[in-house]
């Protein structure tokens, strides 16, 4: 009797007291349940992610997240189960395998390849551009051509 | 019996579309300036009955009349008066009468204001215009009209879609939509030049102003869509790399493309075939854009099955603009041929068409992104999402390099560029830089895009600085005046120029609230009651209250957020987690408040019937560069537009 009396004691002592603001903050959980979820699609909109998404059916799945994260289940096999239900849909990024390099590499193929072509069709047009005396004076200094805009302007 | 005058209007002003192209073809046969006149009064009158159209659907929602199938879907008896305006472009049919109408005013406009200066071209340009006036209005007339009756009358309609009962959505089509059609004018005179032959540098001097308005325009509309998606969605960010932001985004990046590369051929008289290339695939992509966005395509493949005529008619029309505009390029690519001529690899011309190769390599990124499921799924290679991450990792180093040729290319001269040209130029842009990252590493930074970001940003910053400061005092010398006095005198004597660089500034001030907005972004989200507090980065929030509100149609809960630095009490925000009561849609309206250039976020995306509030609080460092760094690149473009028009003209 007098063990509970000292234990409600020291429960009544410990809570704050009212009136006076309890701060709350985001335990470990959450920011796990946040990073999981910026990168699981939410299925019934446009490109949106479970965590930004407002929809009811995000709001289930970050549930489920977090139920998972609870039962003790790591973040890779969070990851899988989504991935066993609903396959590569549910990914914000395509898996970088199979037929998906294309769309990783391509655009850095393009830039390079395209880059080279350029580079080779310049280098072909300057050296085809003949240096005749009609080719520019050497590059005037700033004043000198401010000098000249001006004039020309006037 | 309104709906039925708009019907009507717009039904003549299809037939009068045939009869323009028909004057036009006729102008050209016979060399009759008659015939001419006779298509530009089509033309005017087209504009004037579409004008009318639009009018009547306007009406029909201001009077809330239901028994019209468009207004009985977009609108609603407690819709504020505001939004029934805008409502008028807030689904699929809407949308496509405003896009033809603000074509129609644009091309009347063009045809009236260069009707002295460019006879010869005037067929042409009436002849292309009713063309694509033709195309949108056989799609508006006949599959997709908003003038449809509804039998029975339902008493009362489903109202707009909440998320676009809102300010910044009532001005983002229209500007989009003229961002479009603006790049019609550019595109209809390069095909007057494709088809007349005449293939000179004057189609494109002449429209230089057009291009550069419908950028602007489409810069302000994707921009606006940003703040809209910002404040609007509650997620705390801007561009989420949607499809639908990316089909605005696709004409954006090529438009831009072909603003630079006229500079070549107006100077050099190089590169025609390109820019040519470059305006038609602008414009197609406008119209792509227009198509993706409204017929649903983008979220499956399947939405496009179930209204298979829709589809199969807009790809048909999106199809022949291409086919027609390409095959006139190809007939014409051998006449074509322009002599280039190049006196060195680093010069001007040759940063102009990297800038090109850049600029059209994004474009294929965003292209490939969000059309990759697309195909994928059609070639049965199951379903995958392209989301942001993907972007992120791609788009990037791709945007900046264009950053980077962004610094350089205005300082490179045309033609030859010396080594002792480019030291002048660049050391002290370069040293710039390597302060600016090292200030930056001392105070902790250490992601790497923050930090390349940093270095380029700095770099090209102070080439613009520089330059412009050095041919100031040189004015002030001249003039012997004040430096302001010189800064004056340098920027009206190259106004042009100039506010190009403006622009750029603004460009680089935009980035900066990219990269910090979204690389030092921070959130968190907390269950509250009330008296709770919660804290962020240097700031404390203490729910004080939290209550009910309602408005003309939608209730809501209502928090009420005392917001601390330090103990000071800096501002209250009060979020709302919406309802609204025809759609029963929920909306999450955020409360924002400005601080050191940046913004404290707050939404609360639920709210239990116990009182338990999720709050989210988010921290967006120097968010307000983004939206500075888009009103000065706007300014730049204004006073590019009105400039004093010199003989180079």
């Amino acid at each position: 009797m007098m063990i509970r009396l000292i234990v409600a004691a020291l429960f009544i002592l410990s809570t704050p007291w009212s009136g006076l603001a309890e701060v709350q903050d985001e335990t470990l959980l959450d920011i796990q349940v946040r990073e999981i979820a910026k990168t699981l699609r939410c299925t019934v909109c446009q490109t949106e992610n479970i965590w930004e998404s407002g929809a009811p059916l995000a709001q289930q799945m970050r549930g489920v997240v977090r139920d998972r994260l609870k039962l003790g289940h790591s973040p890779e096999d969070i990851k899988e189960y989504f991935l066993s239900r609903y396959g590569d849909y549910i990914m914000m990024q395509p898996p970088a395998h199979g037929v998906n390099w294309f769309l990783w590499a391509g655009p850095f193929i393009l830039l390079l390849g395209g880059g080279l072509f350029l580079y080779k069709e310049v280098i072909g047009w300057v050296r085809r551009t003949p240096a005749s005396p009609t080719a520019p004076p050497p590059p005037l200094d700033e004043k000198a051509r401010q000098r000249l805009e001006h004039e020309l302007e006037s | 019996m309104i709906i039925e005058i708009g019907n009507f209007s717009v039904t003549i002003a299809l037939v009068l579309s045939v009869f323009g192209m028909a004057s036009a073809a006729l102008a050209l046969k016979t060399r009759n300036a008659d015939w001419a006149r006779v298509g530009r009064m089509a033309l005017t009158l087209i504009f004037v009955l579409l004008g009318v159209g639009m009018l009547a659907l306007v009406y029909s929602f201001i009077v809330r009349d239901f028994s019209v199938l468009y207004v009985a879907n977009n609108s609603n008896s407690k819709l504020p008066f505001f939004y029934t305006v805008s409502a008028v472009w807030g689904g699929h049919e809407g949308s496509l009468l405003l896009w033809v109408f603000i074509l129609s005013v644009f091309s009347t406009l063009a045809v009236w204001i260069h009707w002295r200066t460019q006879p010869t071209i005037m067929p042409y340009l009436i002849g292309v215009e009713c063309a694509i006036i033709f195309g949108f209005l056989c799609l508006i007339v006949f599959l997709s009209s908003p003038f449809e009756r509804l039998l029975p009358v339902p008493l009362e309609g489903k109202d707009l879609n909440p998320l676009l009962q809102d300010p910044a959505m009532v001005m983002h089509p229209p500007m989009l939509y003229m961002g479009y059609v603006g790049f019609s004018i550019p595109f209809s005179f390069a095909m007057a030049a494709l088809f007349s032959g005449r293939l000179g540098e004057e189609w494109i001097k002449v429209t230089q102003r057009w291009t550069t308005f419908a950028w602007m325009c489409l810069t302000t509309g994707i921009l606006l869509g940003g703040y809209w998606a910002y404040y609007e969605l509650g997620w705390g960010g801007y561009w989420g790399w949607d499809p639908v932001e990316n089909a605005s985004f696709m004409p954006w990046l090529v438009g831009t493309a072909y603003l630079h590369s006229v500079l070549v051929q107006e100077k050099r008289k190089m590169f025609k075939v390109w820019n040519l290339f470059l305006i038609i695939v602008t414009f197609s992509l406008s119209l792509i854009g227009t198509f993706l966005v409204r017929s649903g395509v983008l979220t499956s493949v399947h939405s496009f099955a179930t209204d298979p005529e829709r589809g199969l008619y807009i790809l048909i029309f999106v199809g022949s603009v291409i086919g027609i505009a390409f095959g006139a390029l190809i007939l014409r690519a051998a006449k074509l041929k322009s002599q280039v001529e190049l006196d060195s690899f680093i010069s001007r011309e040759s940063i102009f068409l990297f800038n090109n190769l850049f600029f059209l390599v994004a474009a294929a990124t965003v292209f490939l992104g969000t059309l990759y499921p697309l195909i994928l799924e059609t070639f049965g290679g199951g379903k995958v999402t392209v989301g942001p991450p993907y972007y992120n990792a791609v788009f990037m180093p791709i945007a900046l390099g264009l950053l980077f040729l962004m610094g350089i290319g205005p300082y490179i001269p045309w033609r030859k560029a010396s080594v002792a040209n480019l030291k002048k130029s660049f050391t002290i842009p370069l040293i710039a830089g390597a302060v600016m990252v090292a200030l930056l590493a001392i105070t902790g930074i250490r992601n790497l895009y923050a930090l390349t970001g940093t270095y380029v940003v700095a770099f090209s910053g102070m080439a613009i600085v520089m330059d412009f400061s050095k041919v100031s005092q040189l004015y002030a010398q001249r003039n012997s005046s004040n430096i302001f006095n010189g800064c004056l005198a340098a920027f009206t004597a190259n106004q042009r120029r100039y506010a190009a660089m403006l622009t750029h500034i603004g460009v680089l001030v935009l980035v900066i609230g990219i990269i910090a907005s979204t690389i030092y972004q921070t959130e968190k989200v907390v269950s509250m009651k009330v008296g709770d507090e919660m804290s962020i980065g240097d700031y404390r929030m203490k729910l004080t209250d939290l209550h009910d509100v309602e408005g003309a149609n939608w209730k809501a809960a209502e928090g009420v957020f005392q917001v601390f630095e330090e103990d000071t009490l800096i501002t209250e925000l009060r979020p709302q987690k919406r309802i609204y009561n025809a759609t029963q849609t929920p909306t999450t309206e955020s409360a924002i408040y400005s601080i050191n250039m940046g913004h404290i976020f707050l939404t609360m995306p639920e709210v239990s019937p116990e009182g338990v509030a999720v709050a989210r609080g988010v921290l967006n460092p120097l968010i307000l560069w983004v939206w500075g760094g888009g009103i000065i690149m706007g300014l730049g473009v204004i006073l590019n537009i009105l400039r004093p028009r010199k003989r180079e003209e």
